[in-house]
């Protein structure tokens, strides 16, 4: 344990020891030489069981009672480098596993970084993403607990004022280890015009490989060697002659944003050489003559083209997306499944919704095949009022509908004394393949909503939302939990207090709503939650008791299911 | 065209290694013989414990797997599936409750998984892996890995049970052939049972299997 905290200790020591000795001599020469900022995230979690909505059987309901993660990070710069320090803690957290229970703390990330001329280094855990991230990101999504930063070195060149390489390699983190494969890249990115110019250009290329580790290697052969020897032939069909999974993947890709006047236009197209990875919706028969349905290898290579066009003028937005992926799960292991082990990152192609009923079901990304598209357009028609809509639609590569969005929206502001934001959202969700469930009808809703923010004067406010969803139905009985209304109350004494009641309500039960055991029939549970928020300067904290369905988190189409919650959240953010 | 060269070394850097020798693989290779063995030519034992449940659409496939590795390794993989954890709780029409107060325990001490199919071989924390349960992809290579290692005690089981009296007695010698230094050993007894047909979901449908036979179930330990 103890070397994996002796140069990141030292690091802070050495930092820490200049602020200290420049602060015994001179205040300004601290500011002027050396700077220390950072931030702090502290989440606390008390377990409150209710096995009615399904928040129990799990440690911290059971015994634990209390959860808590933290993570603060420390920067300083000086004589040219930057360097950082964050500290990570889990405490009987549920973040990394939703049923599980994880403890463990020390160093989540270290890194330094020097300019020498031309040339960057960075050495240590490195965020960073290669075109939109379709064959590489290295990134951090707290809420997931995804931390796929890259434990290794960079180099950067610029080569020209616009033109700039990078190379790097290393291992991805995995909590405070890192996975045995070995990763590494190169990236060129340019830009061509200047900025009078009408037309620009941002081209880009990049490269990733991967090796595979011995150990996943073995555990590999050793899972294919239980397939039935045909399946193996269909895999590599040159298997007698030395034909088998590969230890290195290399992916690329091309990327380019064009801007004319209102105009921009990124296309990014990438491919993938052929390798093993999983497919969660396969099916073979086992040798033992069982036909299985779910994650099956397959050896394939894979693509992805992404294209975005957008336009902006007086008042006007229209974004126009499109996706096509083939077989491009690329993991640093392919046994990793879900969040983890993702070398890189798919752009989702369904808008962010942030109203709680309307994020309800939010659409994966899925990496072994997905066609899919998305228009967004806004329009201002004055100051007072706007209006936008979305569409988008999902389907996989045989054309089976896996999703499908309309949402509308209109904004109006009257004066600086309220403002009304109101719409409706219609999806059409795949369940089946979405949340597993088998034979499941899709998921179609309809789901009105308003929110209305009235003024009393600058600093006092009070918000109001409200939103019903109203659920298909199958055979006679609602999809999933069937229908919901939600409410909502938010009251602001700006600068410092935030207050919020809301309630979400399973006003017409569905299949998957428990069922009372007294009555026999299905419960209609409330779900309330009430918040308090107090900011002062950059330190903010939050008190919550929550009663949370299980559900799905998503973070740009990375998304896990999420069991039920109960209980009492707090939380401190600061920076500094 | 001097800017492009920088790039272009980095290409090469990259494509120059292209070639590569694969492992080989061979698909199954079914064991015929699975007659059981003296305890004096008895080799390590590898368990496997599959934590399972009748609500656990996916887990099918994981038995399934654990049949072929049965078939594939006999007498040395013993098989247990642990009933226990959030789809575990029976059907209000199953004819049996499988979960054990000990499964539940087991899933506590073993750890939650982080999805199902999930098992944990020889209770190890393998190299490489974060958790004690593995995913199903992981089970074969581990347990070709365990395989090897010599054992450390030859455990000798000898079970009779009477009939009328419906009592089992079990005889279990102990062949200790290393010294261990572990201060506190204990010795655990399963009983599984087999050929239980009742519900289980399946991803062919909506609704449960009814006649779908459960294999190796620890009812008692």
């Amino acid at each position: 344990m103890i070397p994996r905290f002796w140069l990141p200790l030292l690091l802070l020591t050495l930092g820490l020891q200049t602020v200290t000795a420049q602060d015994a001599e001179n205040e300004q020469t601290t500011t002027n030489q050396g700077r220390l900022s950072g931030n702090l995230q502290l989440n606390g979690n008390f377990f409150m069981r209710d096995s009615s909505i399904g928040a129990a059987n799990t440690p911290q309901y059971d015994r634990q009672l209390f959860g808590a993660e933290s993570w603060l990070n420390l920067n300083y710069q000086n004589w040219g480098f930057d360097m950082g320090i964050r500290f990570d803690m889990f405490n009987n957290s549920n973040l990394l596993n939703p049923n599980g229970s994880y403890t463990d703390i020390g160093v989540g990330r270290w890194y330094v970084s020097r300019k020498i001329n031309k040339l960057g280094i960075t050495a240590g855990y490195i965020y960073d993403i290669i075109g939109s991230g379709i064959i590489f990101r290295a990134y951090e999504e707290r809420p997931l607990a995804i931390d796929q930063a890259l434990y290794g070195i960079r180099a950067t060149y610029d080569l020209t004022d616009n033109w700039t390489v990078k190379a790097f390699t290393g291992r991805q983190k995995q909590q405070f280890d890192t996975y045995a494969s070995v990763l590494r890249g190169a990236a060129i990115d340019g830009f061509v015009g200047s900025d009078s110019s009408k037309v620009t250009l941002a081209p880009g290329f990049g490269v990733v490989a991967r090796t595979l580790d011995d150990g996943s290697m073995n555990n590999l052969v050793a899972d294919l060697n239980t397939y039935r020897k045909v399946d193996i032939l269909q895999m590599f069909p040159d298997t007698l002659n030395g034909e088998g999974p590969n230890y290195n993947t290399y992916a690329f890709s091309f990327y380019n944003t064009l801007t004319a006047g209102p105009f921009a236009w990124y296309i990014e197209t990438a491919m993938k050489t052929k390798e093993v990875i999983a497919d969660p919706f396969g099916e073979r028969v086992t040798v033992s003559g069982d036909t299985i349905s779910g994650k099956r290898y397959i050896n394939k290579s894979g693509s992805v083209i992404y294209t975005s066009l957008s336009f902006a003028k007086q008042g006007l937005g229209i974004t126009v997306e499109g996706k096509r992926t083939e077989n491009f799960d690329f993991r640093t292991r392919p046994q990793e499944e879900g969040v983890r082990g993702l070398i890189h990152y798919i752009p989702p192609m369904t808008r962010v919704n942030t109203y709680r009923l309307l994020a309800r079901y939010a659409a994966a990304t899925q990496f072994i095949g997905e066609q899919a598209f998305q228009v967004d357009a806004s329009y201002a028609v004055n100051k007072k009022l706007s209006l936008s809509a979305n569409f988008s639609n999902i389907t996989n590569l045989d054309g089976d509908q896996l999703y499908r969005e309309i949402f509308t929206e209109i904004y109006y502001k009257y004066k600086r004394k309220w403002t009304l934001t109101t719409g409706v959202q219609l999806q059409d969700y795949n369940l089946e393949v979405y949340f597993g469930k088998p034979e499941a009808a899709p998921a179609k809703t309809v789901t009105p909503y308003v929110d209305f923010l009235y003024k009393f004067n600058p600093k006092t406010s009070i918000r109001l939302e409200s939103q019903y969803m109203s659920m298909s139905k199958s055979h006679g009985v609602r999809s999933d939990y069937g229908n919901w209304v939600f409410g909502l109350a938010e009251f602001t004494l700006a600068p410092h207090w935030a207050i919020t009641v809301s309630d979400m309500y399973n006003i017409n039960p569905g299949k998957e709503s428990p069922i009372d055991v007294e009555t026999g029939e299905k419960e209609k549970i409330h779900f309330p939650r009430f918040d308090v928020y107090y900011t002062h300067k950059a330190n903010r904290f939050s008190l919550s008791y929550v009663k949370q369905v299980q559900g799905v988190v998503c973070s740009g189409g990375i998304c896990r299911l999420e069991p039920a919650f109960s209980g009492v959240k707090m939380s401190v953010n600061s920076t500094f | 065209m001097k800017k492009y060269i920088l790039p272009l070394v980095f290409a090469a850097f990259f494509f120059s290694s292209c070639e590569e020798i694969p492992p080989t693989v061979t698909g199954s290779m079914v064991m015929d013989d699975d007659e059981p063995n003296p305890v004096e030519d008895q080799k390590r034992q590898v368990l496997i414990e599959e934590f399972t449940g009748v609500r656990c659409v996916n887990c099918p496939a994981g038995s399934a797997k654990i049949e072929d590795l049965l078939g594939s390794h006999g007498e040395q993989l013993v098989a247990v599936s642990i009933h226990a954890g959030e789809f575990s709780p029976p059907y209000p029409a199953s004819q049996y409750d499988f979960r054990t107060d000990d499964g539940d325990q087991l899933l506590s001490y073993l750890g939650e998984p982080f999805g199902y199919p999930t098992a944990v071989v020889n209770r190890k924390l393998f190299s490489g892996q974060f958790d004690l349960q593995l995913g199903s992809d992981d089970w074969a290579g581990f347990i070709a890995t365990e395989k090897e290692i010599a054992p450390k005690v030859r455990i000798d089981i000898v079970p009779n049970f009477d009939a009328v009296t419906r009592n089992l007695t079990v005889d279990v010698a102990l062949y200790v052939d290393e010294a261990i230094s572990e201060p506190d050993v204990h010795l655990s007894l399963m009983l599984t049972e087999s050929g239980i047909q009742d519900l289980q979901l399946t991803p062919a449908s909506s609704t449960p299997q009814s006649d779908y036979t459960h294999k190796h179930v620890l009812r008692e330990t």
